[in-house]
């Protein structure tokens, strides 16, 4: 073990599934230096930089870890550590801030926060020549990239992380960032490995160059002036990447119980989940400040604007046609109305209050905010925003699902109350025109008659919490559960979406369903 | 599409779109009455006038005020309480206008009982509009009914008192024991304690007095007729030794025959009428008929002879499998059945209308209201109580508070 290295790994052996990428391999990077770890796609050089991170370790599902890793002598997975920091090749910026709070992000997350942030963020963005106020989806490819590279100088990490930052760049565009990675390297004091095929741009800043072999799963370093030999050799017959194994055809009970498995293993995801999704709601918020910015995102996301509007417009067509028809289709009419009108108000108030309007807004909420939190949450872990949050020490959780649960907590009766209150007025609006002759204030009467019922509270108002919050809590985990899943593309974002509607829809109706069931005595 | 070409088209949208919504909320809601009435929900407040309820008014919290309308009860307001025990009458503002001076507040309470229902269903206007239709239907179908099904209850009776007369015999063979017991009975209950008596002082010597003039007639004409000298000769004939001894016997039983019977038949007649007479005569006797309802009280209402005459009917009518089985068919008799389709056919009309009477309103498209209320009260349990405003005299200001009377059953 060398407690002076910056990088320290030893007898290293990763398998990826069934696929050994290292074994028993070694590297070791000195404090202050600038190292190029080259190989060909698919060597493993992400996974070793996932690795440095600690967002790969010996409990990640589905690869094996053995061997020691560390950096600056702490073990690359300790907790809390915020020794590396990274540059993704697509950056991982935070969508819904501007540069500024981007680059407040990693100094926010600092573990000893600094004196001034606000002023320190402000001369990375001098420095890095960032302008103000605009969010990342406006700046250009380079603007990205710096800005993500403040916001991990921000984050005042003492190894500096950079994944392939000239992919696909011109060789004028790739040399101006090779020369920033430098500059800044120099500048900061940090040390620096730079994940690469591209030794065109990269070669020069290197003091050693790193060579990923899949021969002999591992690393070994060669000469600035071979690498592209060395490259060209594994690329050749025999010397690249393994060849994919042959596919095995399996037997129909091998498949079977693959299958049971699988289903098994799915079950315990949701049991897992569901407890999951209760420790979650615990508010365990790393920043007080950054906790409350995305409880407001998240309500902006779920709750407010147009989703008022949303659950307003279908509750208002909901109480029309209940009103409409239970009034038009009324059997034997001229007879039963005269009898019944004040009895009809009331179940229509009654089944509106404490069936139909939970119902549907939980249905449109399972719909709108489970396809938008989705959405929101594939995107960041499809742009890596999610493991860029955790390469500042940040378990993404812990903002972005107890705060997705929090605002469908708080949002939901809210939606609710809007959805019922459109689908009531809206039966107010049927009722003057198919009965001009009776007071509007009767009708009020009698709307509420089955729901208040004297008490201080609407009659069967805790079935009503039960049914509204658990179906919030069910429509957040299940977005979050898809959402934040592996993305490697925008049709995994989508699935999830789809899966995330289908699920929280049916999982929702399950809810009423079932809560319905407990709450009224059966017929 | 330049931008400006598409902010033109936008800008045209809206101009089309607009006038059309309003011309569709115009013609939807005439006047914006509507919308209103709609708005004013959230800013007219109901009236809440304190009210003083009479002494012998029980009011109750949440009862219904309401006016009576051609289409029924309409509810307009509600009786409200306060904390401090007092009483309130909360009127919905779209009613404000029917309050004014002298308005008051009676209050009913609808008991639910038969009378009340009959009197709800069936004021007397209507009761007299449905048997003016029953009447004119029966008076018009009567005489074609009575005479299509005369025959066929002809028939069914013949065949009724067939069964019953053919059961008889054996029934009363069957019942021989019973039968000497109500004589038994009848003896004991009626004859002995009611009837003999009256019989022996009232009719009897009615009858002896009544019959008097003809007995005396054939008295004497049996005397003029009377063969002295051939009965005494007779009795001298067979007196002697070797004579006939059953002469004399003969000789009598001649003259009955011949002589006494023609007698009598001839003042059979003057016996009937006064016999007749003196039934007339015990009819209008008090004596006579108190002893009679008496016997026939004392007789009926003695619990064997209740058992008997069960047994008997019960074996001769109820039991009795012919008599049963012509009942049964009688109305699958065309003679029955055929005339009583035509006449049910010809009164469909009447029945149908006083049907209607009874179940539609004026216009006869819906529910009539006062069984609406009746169905309300009987089956929902609603509108047991509840107060009717009297509206005050119009253009008048509100009134300050609210008169409470009782105002009964309604």
């Amino acid at each position: 073990m060398n407690q002076g290295s910056a990088v320290s790994i030893q007898g290293l052996t990763l398998h990826a599934g069934t696929k050994c990428v290292l074994e028993n391999a070694d590297l070791r990077i000195e404090e202050g230096e600038c190292v190029l770890l080259v190989g060909l796609s698919g060597a493993g050089k992400s996974l070793t930089m996932r690795l440095l991170l600690g967002l790969l370790h010996r409990r990640t599902p589905g690869f094996s870890v053995e061997g020691d890793v560390r950096i600056f002598g702490q073990p690359a997975e300790a907790p809390g550590r915020h020794e590396a920091g990274i540059v993704f090749q697509d950056f991982g910026l935070l969508d819904e801030w501007d540069v500024e709070e981007n680059i407040r992000f990693g100094l926010d997350h600092r573990p000893e926060a600094p004196a001034k942030p606000g002023d320190l963020a402000r001369s990375l963005m001098v420095e890095f020549d960032l302008p103000a106020g605009v969010r990342p989806a406006h700046l250009s490819g380079g603007m990205k990239q710096r800005c993500a590279l403040a916001r991990t100088l921000a984050y005042d990490p003492r190894l500096l992380l950079f994944d392939e930052p000239t992919s696909g760049l011109d060789p004028a565009m790739a040399a101006q960032v090779a020369g920033r990675i430098r500059a800044t390297h120099d500048a900061h004091g940090k040390t620096t490995l730079v994940v690469t095929h591209d030794l065109t741009a990269l070669r020069d800043i290197a003091d050693r160059v790193i060579l990923l072999d899949p021969r002999l799963k591992g690393f070994r370093e060669v000469e600035r002036d071979r690498v592209e030999a060395a490259l060209e050799t594994l690329r050749g017959p025999g010397g690249g990447v393994a060849a994919p194994q042959p596919r095995v055809v399996q037997s129909l009970a091998a498949r079977g119980k693959r299958g049971a498995l699988a289903f098994l293993d799915r079950t315990g995801r949701v049991v897992e989940g569901a407890a999951l999704s209760a420790w979650a709601l615990v508010p365990r918020w790393p920043r007080a400040r950054w906790g409350w910015r995305y409880l407001l995102y998240d309500l902006r996301l779920t709750t407010l604007g147009s989703a008022l509007l949303y659950v307003a417009v279908a509750g208002a067509i909901l109480g029309l046609i209940v009103t409409w028809f239970t009034f038009s289709f009324l059997p034997f009419k001229p007879y039963t109305e005269p009898l019944l009108l004040d009895r009809v108000l009331g179940a229509i108030g009654f089944a509106l209050f404490r069936i139909m309007a939970p119902g549907m807004t939980a249905l449109l909420v399972a719909a709108r905010n489970g396809a938008a939190l989705s959405a929101d949450l594939g995107h960041r872990a499809h742009s890596r925003q999610l493991e860029a949050m955790r390469s500042f020490g940040v378990a993404p959780e812990r903002y972005l699902f107890t705060n997705a649960l929090w605002a469908q907590l708080l949002g939901m009766p809210v939606l609710l109350a809007v959805n019922y209150l459109a689908a009531r007025y809206a039966s107010l609006a049927v009722f003057i025109l198919v009965h001009p002759e009776q007071s509007t204030h009767f009708w009020a009467q009698e709307f509420d008659r089955f729901v208040l019922t004297g008490g201080a509270l609407p009659e069967g108002m805790g079935w009503l919490v039960l049914k509204t919050e658990l179906s919030a809590l069910v429509i957040a985990a299940i977005a979050w559960f898809q959402g934040s899943s592996r993305k490697e593309s925008g049709r995994d974002v989508a699935s999830a979406v789809t899966r995330t509607i289908i699920w929280s829809t049916l999982a929702v109706l399950l809810v009423q369903l079932v809560i319905a069931l407990a709450e009224f005595e059966p017929l | 599409m330049t931008s400006r070409r598409r902010i033109a088209l936008g800008l045209g949208a809206w101009l089309i779109l607009i006038p059309l919504c309003w011309r569709a909320g115009m013609r939807a809601d005439p006047g914006a009455a509507r919308t209103r009435r709609f708005l004013g929900h959230f800013f007219r407040a109901p009236l809440d006038l304190p009210i003083a309820p009479a002494d012998a008014v029980a009011l109750v919290p949440d009862a219904p005020i309401m006016i009576e309308t051609p289409r029924g009860l309409l509810q307009v307001g509600r009786i409200g309480s306060g904390d401090d025990g007092s009483w309130r009458a909360v009127v919905f503002p779209e009613f404000a206008d029917l309050l004014g001076p002298e308005s008051a507040l009676a209050w009913h309470a609808t008991s639910g009982n038969l009378e009340w229902v009959f009197a709800t269903l069936f004021p007397p206007e209507r009761l007299d509009r449905i048997r003016r239709r029953s009447r004119a239907g029966w008076r018009r179908e009567k005489r074609r009914f009575l005479v299509d099904i005369r025959p066929g209850l002809e028939t069914l009776a013949g065949d009724l008192a067939k069964a019953l007369e053919e059961a008889l015999p054996v029934v009363l063979e069957e019942h021989r024991e019973d039968l000497n017991a109500l004589g038994r009975l009848f003896r004991d209950l009626a004859w002995r304690s009611h009837l003999r008596q009256v019989f022996q002082s009232v009719i009897w010597p009615r009858a002896v007095e009544a019959s008097e003039p003809a007995v005396r007639a054939i008295q004497d004409e049996i005397l003029d007729a009377f063969p002295v000298w051939a009965l005494s000769w007779a009795v001298v004939v067979q007196a002697l030794p070797f004579t006939d001894n059953a002469r004399v016997k003969a000789k009598i039983g001649d003259f009955l025959r011949e002589k006494a019977l023609p007698i009598v038949r001839s003042h059979l007649p003057e016996l009937k009428a006064a016999g007749a007479e003196v039934i007339r005569e015990m009819l209008h006797d008090p004596r006579v008929t108190d002893a009679f309802s008496q016997a026939f009280q004392a007789f009926q209402s003695h619990p064997e002879v209740r058992a008997i005459l069960t047994r008997l009917l019960d074996d001769w009518v109820v039991e009795n499998g012919a008599f049963r089985a012509v009942l049964r068919d009688a109305w699958s008799r065309p003679a029955l059945a055929e005339p009583l389709r035509r006449f049910l056919s010809a009164v469909e009309p009447d029945i149908r209308g006083i049907a209607d009477e009874i179940l539609l309103d004026e216009q006869r498209r819906g529910i009539n209201p006062d069984l609406a209320r009746v169905l309300r009260r009987q089956l929902l349990r609603e509108d047991r109580k509840w107060a009717r405003l009297i509206p005050g005299k119009p253009g008048g200001p509100p009134p300050s508070s609210l008169p409470v009377r009782a105002g009964g059953i309604r």
